[in-house]
């Protein structure tokens, strides 16, 4: 039978049977709807799954951040991330509190040091490691003659923290009870251990370090499932914790770079916490019911830093100029929104421990002339400002500074380095201008002091070396290193500050904000610590409020 | 046709000889190596001994011997910063990305050629008006963009597909559709222009006075001589779409190559940063060698050129 329009084609009817046509279109038809099929139901499978769905009767969280530790192993990468990883599943001998005072955590007892340089510690009885591994005094031996072993540290483990401490060898005394000693003196040693994780010594003794690298083994409320690089890391409830099984079930840790997507991801419900919150999308979150804006005000110091080795910024008139010059309150008011809330006044930040007498100095571009006409600042020369992109704002206060800087006669411009060719510069002192940096250390006064020296961070101030109080600060640092008294401890903090800030090597601006999303059925809010932590000494760990 | 593969298989090797000299001459970029890729809070006795280890010390030629030994055996040493083998690291990615690369240009070859054909054949139809100015669309538009607004509208408002990571199918649709939206507009539009070209040819109209039916026409005389511009298109794709999949990866938190390169990069993870480029260059450089030996097989005369 032949189409009567088309006289060519034969219709399918062609002789009672299927013309290949016809087969193959069918076919076709049938494959499409089993693959729509499939799809369909692969489709309605994630979609719109809550983040905290009930798994097995029990809830599990979800925390999405935008990058995720390169190792898992402690001792060989030193990071925020790392520590916000591992901190579920691995545990120090202490930690810091919600006010960032230091707690027992495995240790039951801690002895500060009468001799100066031996902390003694007891350790919780009862306490084991995942694969069954009692907590003891050899565990602590092993996990710092693992981190000090320079066979190791050939390998590329590179924990400092035993190096900062000063630690010279470890003594078992009994089953629980150790001694840590260092070789002289320090008072560095002690807030240190907040950050030192404890090993379980039969597993990190027996794996190679790739394979420490991929899956850890703690004592933690937590315990791991799964990495999946570049996606997602899962971990499981330690029903044997010996503080009691944590009241979620199920830990994800998902890695979103976009901080876009994190955003989506906590409004579709999939998500819990999102950490990294673009200021620009609070509006966002904040007009949703189901959500709240949660921010830790942390103890990253933004600062501009001088290189006092320069020849226009040899003269100390010409770095207090920029103190005067830079308005650091409409920085915070308009360019941050108002979430940093105050400027920064002084290099050591711990309640207590900052010098009250040090003022801040106020914003009067006049001052800031008058000083550098005296110090024969050349305005002629371009001034230049290094900095990342990382950060909050960072490049809008970047900008910020220099319209300020400019508004003063002067040739200004914003130079963004990556963060990489940034880190290497300040590591090798090597800026020959201004650049916005950032430097954290534990909340403690005699750490604080220690920063402008480059013992703990990164700084290419030359402070110490290139400026007129700098052999004085080294002097009085080395004394503070070495005093356990109390008093005198905050006599010299105070004097250290003191020094530090006449000489303007620093032009602080504020404390780093951290800002998070939060569903509101997650019962968990941040510390100021750089770390994230689900769960803190003396209080309840995150949960999901049913 | 012997000839003309030795030919491209010659010039393929200097290729990948030029990616290997430049991919081994950036571990020297800013000077030396040792200082370059030391951790944050090294010594410089640390710093020597890790030069010691790495090699650094040796002359450069006999440093660039071992690295292509190296390299031929799949043996990139180990990341300075994940301590894992390179190439497992690699290969651990690289499902995800062909994943994501090859359902990319599966989209864009089932909808460019069938819209670029009927376009072609309902010449200035509202169609054809309407599928063109789509292509111009997509062709202004960037990847992140198009990610953004594929997230907005389909996972956030209407809550239809997933947004982020690598789970099951679902996942693959919103970010192939990102990644394969320049192509179908890039290949619709050549689709049609080859189309119209060949249609105006006297052998398309020797068929049609014949008698020919007009699909097959269109589809075994016209669209079989067009598709050779299309398949030149398709190599270069491949190259396009596994670039392209760096920003994709990042905006979908798909965990493939793109985004460990990004990584790598960051982390100043030489090793790593080494591999992924000397194997996204052989990747790119085998599959324009499929190109130019299936164009020689679907046009004799650029043979004998």
């Amino acid at each position: 039978m032949t189409d009567p329009e088309r006289p060519d084609r034969l219709t399918k009817e062609h002789d009672g049977r299927l013309t290949r046509r016809e087969l193959l279109r069918r076919g076709f038809t049938t494959a499409a709807a089993a693959g729509l099929a499939g799809a369909m139901h692969e489709i309605s499978g994630p979609v719109g799954v809550s983040a905290q769905t009930q798994v097995g009767g029990q809830s599990r969280l979800v925390l999405v951040q935008p990058n995720e530790p390169a190792t898992l192993d402690p001792q060989f990468e030193q990071s925020g991330i790392l520590g916000t990883y591992l901190n579920p599943m691995v545990e120090h001998l202490t930690e810091f509190d919600r006010r960032l005072n230091i707690r027992n955590v495995l240790a039951e007892s801690a002895q500060l040091p009468r001799d100066g340089v031996t902390y003694r510690f007891r350790l919780r009885s009862g306490v084991e490691f995942w694969d069954g591994t009692p907590l003891d005094a050899n565990a602590i031996k092993f996990t710092y003659e693992r981190a000090l072993n320079p066979e190791n540290r050939q390998k590329g483990l590179s924990d400092p923290i035993p190096t900062l401490q000063g630690v010279d060898h470890i003594r078992v005394i009994d089953p629980l009870t150790v001694d840590v000693v260092t070789g002289k003196p320090s008072t560095l040693a002690w807030p240190f251990f907040v950050q030192e994780f404890i090993l379980a010594p039969r597993y990190y003794g027996t794996r190679a370090f790739d394979q420490t690298a991929i899956r850890p083994m703690g004592s933690g409320p937590w315990r791991f499932t799964r990495w999946d690089k570049g996606d997602r890391m899962e971990m499981s409830a330690n029903t044997g914790y010996w503080r009691g099984r944590p009241q979620i079930e199920t830990l994800i840790f998902r890695t979103v770079p976009d901080a876009g997507t994190r955003l989506a991801l906590l409004e579709r419900g999939e998500a819990d916490i999102i950490t990294t919150v673009n200021p620009d999308d609070l509006p966002v979150i904040r007009a949703n019911s189901r959500l709240r804006v949660e921010s830790a005000l942390t103890t990253f110091r933004v600062h501009i830093g001088v290189p006092c080795n320069q020849p226009r910024w040899r003269d100390r008139r010409a770095r207090m100029a920029l103190n005067y010059a830079v308005n650091v309150d409409n920085i915070i008011k308009f360019v941050l929104g108002g979430l940093p809330r105050e400027r920064t006044r002084t290099p050591v930040i711990t309640p207590g421990w900052a010098n009250r007498d040090i003022k801040p100095y106020p914003f009067d571009q006049s001052r800031a002339r008058e000083l550098l006409t005296a110090a024969n600042f050349d305005f002629t020369q371009p001034v230049k400002l290094y900095t990342t992109e990382a950060g909050m704002k960072r490049l809008d206060v970047a900008q910020a500074i220099v319209a300020d800087l400019n508004k003063m006669g002067m040739r200004a411009e914003v130079q963004v380095l990556q963060p990489a060719v940034f880190t290497s510069r300040l590591r090798a002192k090597e800026f020959d201008d201004l650049y916005l940096g950032t430097l954290g250390a534990p909340s403690y006064g005699p750490i604080e002091v220690a920063l402008p020296t480059g013992d703990l961070g990164l700084d290419s101030t030359h402070f110490t070396t290139a400026t007129q109080n700098g052999p004085r600060y080294m002097q009085v640092y080395q004394e503070a290193r070495v005093t356990f008294d109390d008093r005198k401890s905050h006599e010299l903090v105070n004097t250290l500050q003191a020094l530090f800030m006449e000489e303007a090597a620093w032009i602080l601006l504020y404390r780093e904000v951290f800002l998070f999303g939060v569903n509101r059925r997650t019962d968990w809010r941040p510390t100021e610590y750089t770390r994230l932590h689900l769960w803190l000494p003396e209080e309840q760990d995150a949960r999901i409020i049913r | 046709m012997i000839e003309y593969v030795v030919r491209r298989l010659l010039l393929a090797v200097l290729v990948l000889f030029g990616v290997s000299v430049v991919s081994f001459g950036m571990m020297f970029l800013s000077g030396d190596p040792a200082s370059a890729l030391a951790g944050d809070n090294w010594t410089r006795q640390q710093i020597d001994e890790f030069r010691r280890i790495m090699g650094f010390d040796r002359p450069w030629y006999v440093q660039y011997r071992d690295f292509i030994r190296n390299a031929v055996r799949g043996d990139f040493g180990k990341s300075l910063r994940q301590h894992q083998p390179v190439f497992g690291l690699l290969m651990d990615r690289l499902p995800a990305t062909l994943q994501l690369t090859g359902a990319a240009l599966l989209l864009s070859v089932t909808i460019a050629t069938p819209v670029g054909i009927l376009s072609a054949v309902r010449r200035n139809s509202f169609n054809d008006r309407a599928a063109m100015l789509l292509a111009l669309a997509g062709q202004s538009m960037p990847v992140f963009w198009v990610g953004s607004m594929l997230i907005l509208i389909f996972g956030v408002r209407l809550q239809w597909l997933p947004i982020a990571g690598r789970e099951g199918l679902a996942h693959l649709i919103l970010p192939a559709a990102a990644l394969g939206f320049f192509s179908v507009a890039r290949n619709a539009r050549v689709v049609r222009s080859s189309m119209l070209e060949v249609l105006g040819a006297d052998y398309v109209r020797t068929a049609r006075a014949k008698g020919l039916p007009g699909a097959q026409v269109v589809m075994k005389h016209a669209f079989k001589n067009a598709l050779l511009p299309v398949v030149t298109l398709l190599g270069l794709d491949v190259g396009h779409l596994l670039s392209g999949a760096v920003i994709t990866e990042t905006i979908f938190a798909w965990p493939g190559v793109g985004r460990l390169t990004v990584e790598a990069v960051l982390g100043k993870d030489l090793p790593l940063v080494q591999a992924v480029v000397i194997f996204l260059a052989t990747v790119f450089v085998i599959i324009n060698l499929a190109v130019d030996i299936l164009y020689g097989v679907l046009d004799p005369r650029v043979r004998y050129q």
